[in-house]
């Protein structure tokens, strides 16, 4: 679509009339056309209330603050990384409940202990596939736990 | 400022800051602060809070640089960061108080002491608080932060089509909102 939209097809997009696949059409028209932009911006019925809302003002610089910030905290690691660490964790103290095993379970903590200590190896394989097995009870309760806690504002969710 | 300025500049102060140039990463924060605070401001509806989530947000882009991909627009990214630490924070309020409305609406002016126009922004806002985040993030991106739909859609990880209706909706939302508070048009 590389001519001006007509202005009833823009009406019509603007009250979400089309079907989606033409509304997807003149989406990425606008997005590359400011002319067409800006009548469709006309056509909105709340612009002039849109227009005399006023910017908050940023109140302070932060500039100084972030940087300060940023150079103390160290990045943190993943989520990925650290629930996967967490699932480990629980899956050698289950290892440990379930089969009261102690010195297995000792063996299953110091694989675990030494993966969470590279973690940013675990990504590689490197941790023995011996451990991903009792991980996965674990992981997955954990997982549950986590997506529950996620799920209190409905329909808005992390990208 | 907005964002189109100095957009020629930014992929170069993007690969300087990763590299550790200092001038760069304030350069980048310092583009930035504007328009995420007013992102948090009108998410959160709350000073305080909006001063927070938009340090917390400037320094995890200044954490993650390396893990932004330059194919992607930057603004969308950080706008992604931003919003995801606005989810954060209605979450936390509604663990404080789970009986009361996760919003902290202003008290702003009488409506004596407005004027049309701030009666307008006044109702527009309040109304915009009404309206659910899911609804008043893509209005916030797309009318104040003049986002392009494919720029919000980046942002919100979402397809082109949901992005559109979803704007759609909001907007209708937002219109119902407005009237029954007794804004006019």
């Amino acid at each position: 679509m590389s001519a001006h939209v007509p202005e009833d097809l823009l009406v019509a997009f603007v009250e979400g009339e089309l079907d989606e696949s033409l509304g997807i059409h003149i989406a990425e028209h606008l997005d590359g056309c400011p002319a067409c932009a800006t009548q469709v911006a006309a056509l909105e019925p709340l612009a002039v209330a849109f227009a005399s809302v006023d910017d908050p003002v940023l109140p302070i610089d932060l500039v100084d603050q972030v940087l300060a910030a940023a150079s103390e905290q160290p990045a943190q690691a993943p989520v990925t990384e650290v629930t996967l660490g967490l699932g480990l964790l629980a899956a050698a103290a289950a290892t440990f409940a379930l089969f009261g095993d102690p010195v297995g379970s000792m063996i299953h903590l110091s694989m675990v202990l030494e993966a969470v200590a590279k973690m940013g190896t675990v990504a590689n394989g490197t941790v023995a596939t011996s451990v991903a097995a009792t991980a996965t009870a674990g992981a997955t309760a954990l997982a549950c736990s986590w997506a529950a806690a996620r799920a209190t504002v409905p329909g808005w969710k992390h990208a | 400022m907005r964002l189109h300025d100095g957009r020629d500049e930014l992929p170069a102060r993007i690969r300087l800051a990763r590299a550790g140039d200092a001038g760069s990463r304030a350069w980048l924060v310092q583009r930035w602060q504007e328009p995420v605070y007013r992102f948090c401001r009108r998410m959160l509806s709350s000073d305080e809070d909006a001063l927070d989530a938009t340090q917390d947000t400037l320094v995890k882009m200044l954490h993650h640089l390396e893990q932004f991909d330059e194919r992607r627009n930057f603004s969308s990214w950080v706008f992604g960061i931003a919003r995801n630490r606005c989810i954060d924070e209605h979450r936390r309020r509604k663990r404080r108080s789970p009986d009361e409305p996760g919003e902290i609406v202003d008290s702003g002016p009488s409506p004596v002491e407005l004027t049309a126009r701030s009666q307008r922004a006044d109702h527009l806002l309040s109304a915009l608080d009404e309206i659910p985040p899911m609804y008043r993030e893509v209005l916030v991106l797309y009318h104040f932060e003049h986002l392009k739909y494919g720029e919000i859609a980046e942002a919100l990880d979402l397809p082109m089509g949901t992005v559109m209706n979803r704007i759609f909706r909001a907007r209708k939302k937002l219109r119902e909102a407005y009237e029954a508070m007794g804004g006019t048009q």
